[in-house]
């Protein structure tokens, strides 16, 4: 039994036989036939709500385990494989990059190796580099797309530290690592609007703001 | 004339960056977030394009920084973001930002913003 249901227990003896004195003082008295009913009644409801305390107290204690390895560790690893999502997606797009940028290098040693440099053989190459670097372009989906994980994983750990208070209130153990292991996953800078939606839109707005 | 490009994203930097080489500019410094910009920057440099959402100092404070020393109350300042709510757009430009874009953008809109900064077309 945790200390707190020893301590709800004692309250509740201490009660009861607060009472009890009580009841015995009031036995010289003659008390009106409800009062006396009502009183007699009292200590065997306090004993009723005082097993059905010990039981809830006792069933959370037993749940603690369950408790702390199905919410508190497992957002953890949800928020470990989300930055695990963002360092892996900045590594695709670095390596993206580069071979975009390979890429743009051969397109520009054609242009100069390139015997049969004709207006046709040019044109393609143009095309090229503008479909090359498009592709560079729409890498930008990186920034959004882990500015909207980041936001994901500090909501994570902000559920986590709301789960954390609350196992705390019912005297579960380990809260200290969980807490280590919260504050040692800190999150980067983010937006928590950031999207790649609408983006004209959303572009004409700050427009109209800095031409007015 | 130099330009300084502020991003914590490694990708985005790269990608800022190509687009200005697209456009012809290839004079380029780069720098981490705020506090590392605040290291790099100097007389040599002529124009900023920074980011708002870094660690250790964000693209608004760089910005309020650059604005209150004697060599940064002039320097033309472009802020290229995801933030497009309109308080925020209105939080960047009283903070001293000359000009916003936001992500994702196109070269074609960095160059119109960056010529109308610098008064003139730039070689593309």
């Amino acid at each position: 039994m945790t200390n707190r249901a020893r301590e709800a227990l004692y309250d509740s003896e201490a009660t009861l036989r607060l009472l009890d004195t009580e009841l015995g003082e009031l036995g010289n008295v003659e008390p009106p036939r409800k009062v006396t009913s009502a009183l007699g009644a009292l200590p065997m409801i306090l004993a009723q709500a005082n097993r059905e305390l010990v039981a809830i107290l006792e069933s959370l204690r037993k749940n603690k385990t369950q408790l702390q390895s199905a919410a508190v560790e497992r957002l953890q690893q949800t928020h470990s494989k989300l930055e695990e999502v963002n360092t892996t997606t900045e590594s695709a797009a670095t390596g993206i990059l580069d071979s975009l940028d390979r890429a743009q290098g051969y397109l520009d040693s054609l242009d100069t190796e390139d015997a049969a440099n004709t207006a046709k053989t040019a044109e393609i190459r143009d095309a090229m580099r503008n479909e090359l670097f498009a592709i560079t372009e729409a890498l930008q989906f990186q920034d959004i797309t882990s500015q909207q994980i980041r936001y994901a994983a500090n909501v994570l750990v902000e559920l986590e530290e709301k789960l954390i208070s609350v196992l705390h209130l019912i005297d579960i153990t380990g809260l200290d690592e969980a807490r280590a292991a919260l504050h040692g996953n800190p999150n980067g800078s983010f937006d928590p609007n950031a999207t790649t939606r609408d983006r004209a839109q959303r572009q004409h707005v700050a427009d109209e703001i800095f031409e007015s | 004339m130099k330009f300084l490009v502020v991003d914590d994203s490694a990708t985005m930097r790269r990608i800022v960056i190509n687009s200005l080489q697209r456009i012809g500019i290839s004079d380029i410094v780069e720098a981490v977030d705020g506090a590392d910009a605040l290291v790099k920057y100097g007389p040599h440099i002529g124009f900023v394009i920074t980011d708002w959402n870094m660690p250790n100092m964000g693209g608004v404070d760089l910005v309020r920084a650059l604005r209150a020393r004697d060599d940064g109350k002039s320097i033309p300042i472009l802020m290229v973001t995801a933030r497009s709510v309109r308080e925020d757009i209105i939080t960047a430009m009283e903070s001293g930002v000359n000009n916003y874009i936001v992500k994702p953008f196109t070269p074609q809109v960095l160059k119109e913003k960056i010529d109308a900064l610098v008064g003139a077309p730039i070689a593309s």
